[in-house]
């Protein structure tokens, strides 16, 4: 019994272009011969053809050839940048495994003290119980702080953000370790005086609330926390990589602001843009290439709040992206150690903050995603120290935020949760009672990170804005975690 | 003399880096094409594919060309596609990017690996066929589907996907045949034949 035309296996290598030559001629002959045989072929043709467009389509292909330019540039990037970074700690290896011992070394003697003593306090039944259990708690997470001290002191900031980390995570029990560390920074931070309580900056910086909302502390534990939860942090991290290399290159030379759809700009577009860059530790007073970004996007936005009268037409939606955009890259650059060297720059956020709190006070009919962000825009130049804690801002906040966890506990999307979350547990460490919401699920998380890819897609449409929030959201889950 | 790839990316191991956009334009349709047909949908395919060529540009010191490009691409390719298998196997999932849209039923990852089904709006028998073939990819052996993906990438021959699995060419003849086959039976159950 002979077997189907179909089934002859030449066919396949013939169409595959795997025959030898002399096969393949052998058998294109018989193909002329053979009136099944070549039906047989056609029908296998066609089983091809459809294969491959079921899965490269034409039009998908022409897509992507066009998208290589963009795809090339991201890697590039990326990868110089790790290679810079390598080779800034390569560089300074030996020493920084000295420091690191001494570090640890003081740390875990610290830590050994406060464990005792929390055993104590909490047999004692006294008050403080949480507070020193924290601390320990702190202790812990000290190598890990040191393992990201060197990227720090890439720049004038360094000391800034050394202060702040040794009064926000380790508290004053790594003093003595700010003193050694003084050695390790550039000469001109090193003129301060860590041990001076007047080097740390001016009282109305009380150094315990200048702590930008969007700085992202103990990365790598909050990471492995994340991954706990079913959250790809790593995928998360490349994706807000590409993020904000798309919003980057969105940017319009000439007004600094971030482009939409049409090529147009919004105040509140580029506030969210550059709140995003800010979230990922960029700000308009560092060195790096994002901070150029930064530095560009804050002087057009500080164009914009000129004047009073400029800003009361600032709508409500936009008006809280903005202040927020504003005071956190005010701290984020300055914080309280140089406030005097920032002086002319907090006009704005001053002009900013006053208008926000008319509208928080007069405006019954503010949306609740608006008066969340108001709300954050205030908090955010109270922490930069700029403004003061107004008495009826006091008396306000906690109806702020139970708005804020209304408004994550309905029918919000994704991204103002995130947001509401975040800002939420802010108020939770600072003393609020901290409101219920549905907690964030993986789910939630995994949609988050869904959606930015699909920006990849939607970059054809308006993609600033909703990428923008969605590298937020993204962030926000590591500040709350 | 070595094929056009091979030489852009000897030029950009050469640290000359114009050299390579012009290899990005040329391999990533192909690359997101191939994780396609692993199973992965659209947005994940082209983050595979970026992912991909970021380990390419990394070890770009280090290369040599002993064989074709396309080989060396496509063996990172796969190695890349099975830390991401195994990521998706020990973690929830994720949801894809379709489910996401609404074009998919919600089934999150499963329905990722088999293809979406055909919708009551996709009359065309183009639409038909291409989601039955979707299907009949998903139903090979993992050999056959291995070798089957690897072959349908444009220009890899049957010897590169030999140095690339390290198993003979006659092998690999024979599990395309065998995974042709059964993609066009299972065609033939569902009783479409391609025009």
């Amino acid at each position: 019994m002979s077997r189907p035309a179909d089934h002859d296996p030449r066919l396949l290598d013939l169409l595959a272009g795997e025959l030898p030559p002399a096969e393949a001629e052998a058998l294109e002959a018989e193909l002329a011969r053979d009136g099944d045989l070549g039906a047989a072929r056609d029908a296998w043709a066609a089983v091809f053809a459809a294969e491959r467009e079921a899965f490269e389509p034409a039009a998908e292909r022409a897509a992507l050839e066009r998208d290589g330019l963009r795809v090339a540039a991201w890697v590039q990037d990326t990868v110089r940048r790790d290679e810079a970074a390598a080779a800034k700690r390569s560089a300074a290896a030996p020493r920084r495994r000295t420091w690191a011992r001494i570090l640890a070394f003081s740390v875990a003697a610290h830590v050994a003290v406060l464990a005792v003593l929390a055993i104590a306090l909490h047999g004692g039944g006294s008050s403080e119980d949480a507070g020193t259990v924290a601390r320990v708690g702190m202790g812990s997470e000290a190598f890990e702080v040191e393992d990201d001290l060197e990227a720090r002191y890439a720049n004038s900031m360094a000391a800034v953000q050394w202060r702040e980390l040794v009064q926000d995570d380790l508290g004053a029990q790594l003093d003595d370790a700010a003193l050694m560390e003084q050695e390790r920074l550039p000469e001109e931070i090193a003129r301060f005086d860590f041990d001076e309580p007047a080097g740390w900056g001016a009282p109305a910086h009380p150094a315990e609330v200048t702590v930008p909302m969007l700085r992202r502390k103990n990365a790598g534990l909050k990471r492995r926390r994340l991954d706990l939860l079913g959250f790809n942090a790593k995928g998360s991290l490349r994706a807000v990589g590409r993020g904000l290399h798309v919003l980057a290159l969105r940017q319009n030379g000439e007004s600094g602001l971030f482009e939409g759809a049409g090529g147009t700009t919004s105040v509140r577009t580029s506030s969210l843009a550059t709140l995003a860059f800010l979230g990922e530790g960029h700000a308009s007073q560092g060195s790096r290439t994002e901070d150029e970004v930064v530095a560009r996007a804050v002087r057009g936005l500080r164009r914009t709040v000129a004047s009073r009268k400029a800003l009361a037409a600032v709508p409500d939606e936009a008006l809280g992206p903005l202040g927020v955009a504003l005071a956190e890259d005010y701290m984020l650059s300055y914080g309280s150690l140089t406030p005097h060297a920032a002086g002319r720059r907090t006009d704005e956020i001053e002009r900013l903050t006053a208008e926000a709190r008319t509208r928080l006070t007069s405006e019954t009919t503010l949306a609740a995603t608006d008066r969340t962000w108001l709300v954050w825009a205030v908090d955010a130049a109270q922490r930069a120290g700029v403004v003061g804690s107004e008495p009826h801002d006091r008396a306000a906040f906690q109806g702020w935020v139970a708005s804020t966890a209304k408004a994550a506990a309905g029918d919000a999307t994704d991204t103002q949760e995130a947001l509401a979350v975040g800002m939420a547990l802010l108020y939770a460490e600072r003393g609020a009672e901290k409101p219920r919401f549905k907690r964030w699920s993986r789910t939630n998380a995994a949609k988050l990170l869904e959606g930015l890819k699909l920006t990849g897609e939607a970059r054809r449409g308006d993609p600033v804005g909703e990428t923008a929030l969605v590298l937020l959201a993204l962030q926000m889950t590591y500040r709350a975690y | 003399m070595a094929d056009e790839d091979t030489e852009l990316m000897l030029r950009v191991a050469a640290g000359e880096d114009a050299a390579f956009e012009p290899l990005v334009r040329r391999m990533l349709p192909r690359l997101v094409g191939y994780f396609r047909r692993l199973g992965a949908d659209a947005s994940i395919a082209e983050d595979c594919a970026q992912e991909v060529f970021l380990k390419v540009f990394r070890a770009r010191a280090g290369y040599t060309a002993r064989a074709k490009f396309t080989t060396y691409l496509f063996h990172i390719a796969r190695n890349h596609w099975i830390d991401v298998y195994r990521h998706r196997k020990a973690g929830p999932g994720m949801v894809s990017a379709e489910v996401l849209r609404g074009d998919g039923d919600g089934d999150g990852p499963r329905r990722e690996f088999e293809g979406p089904s055909p919708q009551p709006d996709q009359a065309g028998s183009h639409r038909e066929l291409v989601a039955a073939l979707r299907r009949a990819v998903a139903t090979l052996g993992q050999e056959q589907h291995e070798v089957f993906v690897l072959a349908r990438v444009e220009n890899l021959r049957y010897q590169e996907i030999g140095e690339i699995l390290g198993i003979p060419v006659g092998t690999v003849k024979s599990r395309m045949h065998a995974a042709w086959r059964q993609i066009r039976a299972v065609l033939r159950q569902e009783g479409i034949e391609p025009p």
